[in-house]
Protein backbone atom coordinates (compact mmCIF):
# COMPACT_ATOMS: atom_id res chain seq x y z
CA UNK A 1 0.00 0.00 0.00
CA UNK A 2 1.15 3.43 -0.79
CA UNK A 3 2.58 5.73 1.91
CA UNK A 4 -0.07 8.41 1.73
CA UNK A 5 -2.95 5.57 2.27
CA UNK A 6 -1.23 4.13 5.11
CA UNK A 7 -0.80 7.54 6.56
CA UNK A 8 -4.43 8.56 5.95
CA UNK A 9 -5.80 5.05 7.39
CA UNK A 10 -3.86 5.60 10.75
CA UNK A 11 -4.82 9.31 11.46
CA UNK A 12 -8.08 8.35 10.76
CA UNK A 13 -8.10 5.70 13.11
CA UNK A 14 -6.31 7.82 15.37
CA UNK A 15 -8.95 10.56 15.18
CA UNK A 16 -11.83 8.25 15.59
CA UNK A 17 -10.35 7.14 18.85
CA UNK A 18 -9.20 10.81 20.14
CA UNK A 19 -12.61 11.79 19.58
CA UNK A 20 -14.30 8.92 21.98
CA UNK A 21 -12.03 9.94 24.49
CA UNK A 22 -9.40 7.48 24.53
CA UNK A 23 -6.03 7.80 26.39
CA UNK A 24 -3.25 9.78 24.52
CA UNK A 25 -0.97 6.75 24.88
CA UNK A 26 -3.52 4.89 23.03
CA UNK A 27 -4.33 6.81 20.32
CA UNK A 28 -0.17 7.39 19.77
CA UNK A 29 0.24 3.18 19.87
CA UNK A 30 -2.89 2.56 17.63
CA UNK A 31 -1.38 5.05 14.41
CA UNK A 32 1.91 3.86 14.84
CA UNK A 33 1.23 0.02 14.74
CA UNK A 34 -0.94 0.83 12.16
CA UNK A 35 1.73 2.14 10.05
CA UNK A 36 4.28 -0.28 11.29
CA UNK A 37 1.68 -3.11 10.16
CA UNK A 38 2.68 -1.83 6.46
CA UNK A 39 6.34 -1.05 6.83
CA UNK A 40 5.97 2.25 7.22
CA UNK A 41 8.12 3.88 9.86
CA UNK A 42 6.20 6.83 11.93
CA UNK A 43 6.37 9.13 14.38
CA UNK A 44 2.59 10.19 16.13
CA UNK A 45 2.49 12.81 18.78
CA UNK A 46 -0.92 13.16 20.04
CA UNK A 47 -2.53 16.10 22.41
CA UNK A 48 -6.29 15.96 23.63
CA UNK A 49 -6.89 18.47 21.23
CA UNK A 50 -5.01 17.19 18.10
CA UNK A 51 -3.03 14.67 16.12
CA UNK A 52 0.50 15.14 14.56
CA UNK A 53 1.74 12.14 12.43
CA UNK A 54 5.07 12.21 10.25
CA UNK A 55 5.94 9.39 8.46
CA UNK A 56 9.33 8.61 6.05
CA UNK A 57 9.40 6.47 3.24
CA UNK A 58 9.84 5.87 -0.64
CA UNK A 59 7.98 9.08 -1.67
CA UNK A 60 9.96 11.49 1.20
CA UNK A 61 8.51 12.72 4.83
CA UNK A 62 5.07 13.14 4.73
CA UNK A 63 3.04 15.08 7.70
CA UNK A 64 -0.30 15.18 8.77
CA UNK A 65 -1.79 17.75 11.15
CA UNK A 66 -5.65 17.18 12.76
CA UNK A 67 -7.24 18.94 15.02
CA UNK A 68 -9.86 17.95 17.06
CA UNK A 69 -12.33 20.10 17.88
CA UNK A 70 -14.41 18.37 20.65
CA UNK A 71 -14.48 15.19 22.52
CA UNK A 72 -16.68 12.91 24.38
CA UNK A 73 -16.37 9.24 25.82
CA UNK A 74 -17.57 6.39 23.74
CA UNK A 75 -16.50 3.06 24.70
CA UNK A 76 -18.10 0.67 21.76
CA UNK A 77 -15.62 3.09 19.31
CA UNK A 78 -12.51 2.70 21.57
CA UNK A 79 -12.95 -0.82 21.85
CA UNK A 80 -13.85 -1.46 17.91
CA UNK A 81 -11.07 0.73 16.62
CA UNK A 82 -8.53 -1.61 18.93
CA UNK A 83 -10.16 -4.85 17.01
CA UNK A 84 -9.41 -3.14 14.02
CA UNK A 85 -5.72 -2.57 14.78
CA UNK A 86 -5.46 -5.88 15.71
CA UNK A 87 -7.18 -6.87 12.23
CA UNK A 88 -4.63 -4.69 10.21
CA UNK A 89 -1.62 -6.36 12.29
CA UNK A 90 -2.49 -9.34 11.32
CA UNK A 91 -3.74 -9.27 8.22
CA UNK A 92 -2.92 -6.18 6.11
CA UNK A 93 -6.29 -5.98 4.92
CA UNK A 94 -6.63 -2.84 1.78
CA UNK A 95 -7.25 0.42 1.77
CA UNK A 96 -10.75 0.42 1.11
CA UNK A 97 -11.42 -2.41 3.23
CA UNK A 98 -10.13 -0.26 5.93
CA UNK A 99 -11.80 2.77 5.28
CA UNK A 100 -15.18 1.01 5.01
CA UNK A 101 -14.81 -0.74 8.31
CA UNK A 102 -13.52 3.04 10.01
CA UNK A 103 -17.06 4.53 8.12
CA UNK A 104 -19.29 1.73 9.68
CA UNK A 105 -17.05 2.63 13.35
CA UNK A 106 -18.27 6.12 12.66
CA UNK A 107 -21.88 5.30 12.01
CA UNK A 108 -22.11 2.95 14.43
CA UNK A 109 -25.66 2.57 16.61
CA UNK A 110 -25.76 4.18 19.60
CA UNK A 111 -28.39 4.01 22.33
CA UNK A 112 -31.35 5.99 21.86
CA UNK A 113 -31.87 9.28 23.47
CA UNK A 114 -34.70 8.22 25.75
CA UNK A 115 -32.72 5.37 27.10
CA UNK A 116 -29.35 7.74 27.36
CA UNK A 117 -32.03 9.44 29.47
CA UNK A 118 -33.09 6.94 31.41
CA UNK A 119 -29.27 6.24 32.23
CA UNK A 120 -28.72 9.59 33.21
CA UNK A 121 -31.75 9.40 35.73
CA UNK A 122 -31.06 5.82 36.87
CA UNK A 123 -27.49 7.37 37.83
CA UNK A 124 -29.16 10.24 39.71
CA UNK A 125 -31.38 7.63 41.88
CA UNK A 126 -28.57 5.31 42.03
CA UNK A 127 -26.12 8.13 43.91
CA UNK A 128 -28.32 9.75 45.84
CA UNK A 129 -28.47 6.31 48.00
CA UNK A 130 -25.13 5.42 47.72
CA UNK A 131 -24.51 8.81 49.30
CA UNK A 132 -27.28 8.17 52.00
CA UNK A 133 -29.89 9.75 50.54
CA UNK A 134 -33.65 9.12 51.28
CA UNK A 135 -35.85 7.35 48.97
CA UNK A 136 -37.98 10.77 48.18
CA UNK A 137 -34.09 12.20 47.38
CA UNK A 138 -33.59 10.02 45.00
CA UNK A 139 -37.16 10.04 43.27
CA UNK A 140 -36.65 14.21 43.23
CA UNK A 141 -33.22 13.13 41.92
CA UNK A 142 -34.45 10.92 39.00
CA UNK A 143 -36.67 14.26 37.65
CA UNK A 144 -33.45 16.33 37.91
CA UNK A 145 -31.51 13.29 35.82
CA UNK A 146 -34.08 13.54 33.42
CA UNK A 147 -33.86 16.82 32.81
CA UNK A 148 -29.72 16.51 31.95
CA UNK A 149 -30.54 13.94 29.67
CA UNK A 150 -32.61 16.62 27.75
CA UNK A 151 -30.29 19.25 27.77
CA UNK A 152 -27.47 17.34 26.80
CA UNK A 153 -28.92 16.19 22.95
CA UNK A 154 -29.94 19.84 23.11
CA UNK A 155 -26.65 20.76 23.57
CA UNK A 156 -24.69 18.23 21.53
CA UNK A 157 -26.95 19.16 18.70
CA UNK A 158 -25.41 22.42 17.91
CA UNK A 159 -21.11 22.78 18.31
CA UNK A 160 -21.46 25.18 21.04
CA UNK A 161 -19.07 25.47 23.53
CA UNK A 162 -18.65 22.56 25.57
CA UNK A 163 -18.48 24.22 29.20
CA UNK A 164 -22.21 25.77 28.45
CA UNK A 165 -23.82 22.21 28.42
CA UNK A 166 -22.58 22.07 32.32
CA UNK A 167 -23.20 25.32 33.16
CA UNK A 168 -26.46 25.21 32.20
CA UNK A 169 -27.48 21.50 33.20
CA UNK A 170 -25.75 22.83 37.03
CA UNK A 171 -28.22 25.74 36.84
CA UNK A 172 -31.12 23.71 36.02
CA UNK A 173 -30.09 20.90 38.95
CA UNK A 174 -29.30 24.23 41.08
CA UNK A 175 -32.83 25.42 40.43
CA UNK A 176 -34.70 22.07 40.27
CA UNK A 177 -32.85 21.34 43.71
CA UNK A 178 -34.33 24.25 45.68
CA UNK A 179 -37.64 23.67 44.59
CA UNK A 180 -37.72 20.23 45.88
CA UNK A 181 -36.67 21.12 48.81
CA UNK A 182 -39.55 23.63 49.10
CA UNK A 183 -41.96 21.07 47.62
CA UNK A 184 -41.13 18.13 49.48
CA UNK A 185 -38.68 19.05 52.02
CA UNK A 186 -35.89 16.93 50.85
CA UNK A 187 -31.89 17.78 51.58
CA UNK A 188 -31.49 19.90 47.89
CA UNK A 189 -27.62 19.38 47.97
CA UNK A 190 -28.09 15.22 48.21
CA UNK A 191 -30.42 15.58 45.10
CA UNK A 192 -28.17 18.11 43.29
CA UNK A 193 -24.89 16.28 43.81
CA UNK A 194 -27.02 12.97 42.82
CA UNK A 195 -27.91 14.15 39.88
CA UNK A 196 -24.31 16.05 39.09
CA UNK A 197 -22.80 12.65 39.24
CA UNK A 198 -24.22 12.62 35.85
CA UNK A 199 -21.53 15.38 34.91
CA UNK A 200 -18.92 15.41 37.11
CA UNK A 201 -15.64 15.06 35.28
CA UNK A 202 -14.06 11.46 36.99
CA UNK A 203 -13.06 10.22 33.37
CA UNK A 204 -11.07 13.42 32.50
CA UNK A 205 -9.71 13.35 35.96
CA UNK A 206 -8.56 10.20 36.33
CA UNK A 207 -7.09 9.75 32.35
CA UNK A 208 -5.34 12.96 32.82
CA UNK A 209 -3.36 11.68 35.87
CA UNK A 210 -3.05 8.18 34.20
CA UNK A 211 -1.30 10.49 31.23
CA UNK A 212 0.61 11.62 34.05
CA UNK A 213 1.81 8.80 35.55
CA UNK A 214 2.93 7.50 31.47
CA UNK A 215 5.06 10.39 30.65
CA UNK A 216 2.21 12.61 28.53
CA UNK A 217 3.21 15.88 30.99
CA UNK A 218 1.44 17.86 28.02
CA UNK A 219 -1.70 15.72 27.58
CA UNK A 220 -2.00 14.97 31.69
CA UNK A 221 -2.04 18.81 32.56
CA UNK A 222 -4.39 19.83 29.44
CA UNK A 223 -6.98 17.14 31.04
CA UNK A 224 -6.85 18.18 34.69
CA UNK A 225 -7.23 21.79 32.75
CA UNK A 226 -10.52 19.99 31.14
CA UNK A 227 -11.61 18.50 34.56
CA UNK A 228 -11.13 21.62 36.41
CA UNK A 229 -13.12 23.69 34.06
CA UNK A 230 -15.83 20.96 34.16
CA UNK A 231 -15.53 21.59 37.84
CA UNK A 232 -16.09 25.09 37.97
CA UNK A 233 -18.46 25.06 35.20
CA UNK A 234 -20.82 22.86 37.71
CA UNK A 235 -19.88 24.55 40.73
CA UNK A 236 -20.74 28.11 38.95
CA UNK A 237 -23.96 26.63 37.69
CA UNK A 238 -25.55 24.95 40.80
CA UNK A 239 -24.45 28.26 42.98
CA UNK A 240 -25.94 30.75 40.25
CA UNK A 241 -29.55 28.80 39.58
CA UNK A 242 -29.87 28.63 44.24
CA UNK A 243 -28.93 32.47 44.28
CA UNK A 244 -31.15 32.60 41.41
CA UNK A 245 -33.95 30.93 43.49
CA UNK A 246 -33.43 32.90 46.60
CA UNK A 247 -34.11 35.74 44.82
CA UNK A 248 -37.14 34.96 43.15
CA UNK A 249 -38.17 34.09 46.57
CA UNK A 250 -37.36 37.33 47.97
CA UNK A 251 -39.07 39.06 44.80
CA UNK A 252 -42.09 37.51 45.14
CA UNK B 1 -25.53 -7.06 56.38
CA UNK B 2 -28.28 -5.16 54.39
CA UNK B 3 -26.46 -2.11 53.81
CA UNK B 4 -23.87 -3.92 52.68
CA UNK B 5 -26.13 -6.00 50.39
CA UNK B 6 -27.92 -2.70 49.12
CA UNK B 7 -24.28 -1.26 48.43
CA UNK B 8 -23.32 -4.07 46.16
CA UNK B 9 -26.55 -3.82 44.02
CA UNK B 10 -26.15 0.23 44.31
CA UNK B 11 -22.21 0.04 42.59
CA UNK B 12 -24.15 -2.77 39.83
CA UNK B 13 -25.67 -0.26 38.96
CA UNK B 14 -24.05 2.85 39.92
CA UNK B 15 -21.49 1.07 37.31
CA UNK B 16 -24.11 0.32 34.52
CA UNK B 17 -26.16 3.68 34.21
CA UNK B 18 -23.00 5.81 33.64
CA UNK B 19 -21.66 2.85 31.22
CA UNK B 20 -24.62 3.73 29.06
CA UNK B 21 -24.60 7.14 28.83
CA UNK B 22 -20.84 6.64 27.54
CA UNK B 23 -21.76 4.42 24.97
CA UNK B 24 -20.66 0.65 26.02
CA UNK B 25 -21.29 -2.28 24.12
CA UNK B 26 -24.27 -4.11 24.99
CA UNK B 27 -22.45 -7.19 25.77
CA UNK B 28 -20.28 -5.93 28.23
CA UNK B 29 -22.92 -3.86 30.36
CA UNK B 30 -23.51 -6.89 32.73
CA UNK B 31 -19.46 -7.05 33.21
CA UNK B 32 -19.27 -3.64 33.51
CA UNK B 33 -21.42 -3.60 36.49
CA UNK B 34 -19.83 -6.37 37.96
CA UNK B 35 -16.86 -4.46 37.97
CA UNK B 36 -18.26 -1.54 39.53
CA UNK B 37 -19.65 -4.11 42.24
CA UNK B 38 -16.23 -5.69 43.05
CA UNK B 39 -14.90 -2.35 43.46
CA UNK B 40 -17.28 -1.26 46.03
CA UNK B 41 -16.98 -4.89 48.00
CA UNK B 42 -13.77 -4.87 48.42
CA UNK B 43 -13.92 -1.21 49.81
CA UNK B 44 -15.99 -2.62 52.13
CA UNK B 45 -13.87 -5.53 53.20
CA UNK B 46 -11.35 -2.99 53.90
CA UNK B 47 -13.50 -0.73 56.66
CA UNK B 48 -17.61 -1.87 56.35
CA UNK B 49 -18.52 1.30 58.57
CA UNK B 50 -17.31 4.03 56.41
CA UNK B 51 -19.17 4.62 53.07
CA UNK B 52 -17.44 7.93 52.20
CA UNK B 53 -14.99 6.12 51.13
CA UNK B 54 -11.10 7.01 52.04
CA UNK B 55 -7.90 6.46 50.41
CA UNK B 56 -6.83 2.77 51.41
CA UNK B 57 -10.75 1.80 50.66
CA UNK B 58 -10.45 3.70 46.83
CA UNK B 59 -6.91 2.38 46.79
CA UNK B 60 -7.96 -1.20 47.48
CA UNK B 61 -10.92 -1.19 45.19
CA UNK B 62 -8.99 -0.04 42.58
CA UNK B 63 -6.56 -2.41 42.26
CA UNK B 64 -9.14 -4.96 42.21
CA UNK B 65 -11.18 -3.18 39.55
CA UNK B 66 -7.73 -3.07 37.30
CA UNK B 67 -7.22 -7.00 37.91
CA UNK B 68 -10.92 -7.73 36.56
CA UNK B 69 -10.78 -5.16 33.81
CA UNK B 70 -7.22 -6.67 32.27
CA UNK B 71 -8.96 -10.53 33.26
CA UNK B 72 -11.95 -9.72 31.19
CA UNK B 73 -10.30 -7.76 28.38
CA UNK B 74 -8.89 -11.21 27.74
CA UNK B 75 -11.64 -12.81 28.25
CA UNK B 76 -14.13 -10.93 25.96
CA UNK B 77 -11.59 -9.56 23.52
CA UNK B 78 -12.68 -5.54 24.19
CA UNK B 79 -9.64 -3.02 25.76
CA UNK B 80 -9.24 -3.07 29.81
CA UNK B 81 -10.33 0.41 29.60
CA UNK B 82 -13.96 -0.01 28.73
CA UNK B 83 -14.18 -1.78 31.99
CA UNK B 84 -11.77 0.53 34.73
CA UNK B 85 -13.83 3.14 33.36
CA UNK B 86 -17.07 2.27 34.58
CA UNK B 87 -15.74 -0.10 37.16
CA UNK B 88 -14.05 3.06 38.96
CA UNK B 89 -17.32 5.40 38.61
CA UNK B 90 -18.59 4.73 42.41
CA UNK B 91 -15.42 5.12 43.67
CA UNK B 92 -14.38 8.61 41.88
CA UNK B 93 -14.40 11.57 44.27
CA UNK B 94 -16.94 13.45 42.10
CA UNK B 95 -18.83 14.53 45.50
CA UNK B 96 -15.24 16.02 46.92
CA UNK B 97 -14.48 17.66 44.16
CA UNK B 98 -17.80 19.22 44.38
CA UNK B 99 -17.91 20.02 48.26
CA UNK B 100 -14.25 21.48 47.30
CA UNK B 101 -16.21 24.54 44.46
CA UNK B 102 -18.65 24.45 46.72
CA UNK B 103 -16.44 25.79 49.51
CA UNK B 104 -14.91 28.16 47.38
CA UNK B 105 -17.89 29.80 46.32
CA UNK B 106 -19.16 30.21 49.65
CA UNK B 107 -15.36 31.64 50.39
CA UNK B 108 -14.62 29.45 53.11
CA UNK B 109 -11.39 28.71 51.72
CA UNK B 110 -9.63 27.21 54.42
CA UNK B 111 -11.92 24.34 53.79
CA UNK B 112 -11.85 24.23 50.20
CA UNK B 113 -8.18 23.57 50.25
CA UNK B 114 -8.56 20.58 52.65
CA UNK B 115 -11.19 19.18 50.45
CA UNK B 116 -9.06 20.71 47.80
CA UNK B 117 -6.00 18.33 48.94
CA UNK B 118 -8.55 14.99 49.90
CA UNK B 119 -9.89 15.08 45.63
CA UNK B 120 -6.56 15.10 44.37
CA UNK B 121 -5.32 12.52 46.96
CA UNK B 122 -8.52 10.39 46.10
CA UNK B 123 -8.01 10.98 41.73
CA UNK B 124 -4.24 10.33 42.46
CA UNK B 125 -4.95 7.04 44.35
CA UNK B 126 -7.55 5.74 41.61
CA UNK B 127 -5.15 6.45 38.90
CA UNK B 128 -2.31 4.96 40.80
CA UNK B 129 -4.07 1.63 41.40
CA UNK B 130 -4.94 1.43 37.68
CA UNK B 131 -1.43 2.14 36.50
CA UNK B 132 0.27 -0.34 38.95
CA UNK B 133 -2.33 -3.23 37.48
CA UNK B 134 -1.48 -1.70 33.69
CA UNK B 135 2.46 -2.01 34.37
CA UNK B 136 2.70 -5.48 35.82
CA UNK B 137 0.41 -6.64 33.04
CA UNK B 138 2.57 -4.84 30.39
CA UNK B 139 5.81 -6.22 32.35
CA UNK B 140 4.45 -10.27 32.33
CA UNK B 141 3.28 -10.26 28.58
CA UNK B 142 6.61 -8.18 27.16
CA UNK B 143 8.69 -11.12 29.65
CA UNK B 144 6.65 -13.93 27.76
CA UNK B 145 7.06 -12.12 24.61
CA UNK B 146 11.01 -12.65 25.09
CA UNK B 147 10.73 -16.29 25.97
Amino acid sequence: MEQDKVLDIAVRAGSLLLRSGAETYRVEETIVRICRSYRLSCDAFVLPTGIFVSAEGEKGALTIVRRIPYRTVDLTSISRINALSRKIQNERPEYEQVLAELDAIANIKRYSNITIAMAYALTAFVYVLIFGGTLMESLAAVIVGIVLGLLRFFFRQGSSFPFIEYFAGAFASGILGSLFALLLEVNPYLVIIGALTNLVPGVALASGIRDLLHGDIVSGISRLGEALMTVFSIAAGTGIGIATWHLMGVMA
Amino acid sequence: MMTILKLLVLGFLGSVAPAVAINIEKRLLLWAGLGGMLGILTALLVNPYVVSFSISQIFAGTIVIGLYSELMAKVLKAPATVFVIPGIFPLVPGITAYKTIQAFVNNEVTEAILLGIDTIAKAFTIAFGIMLVTALFRLVRRTRVRK
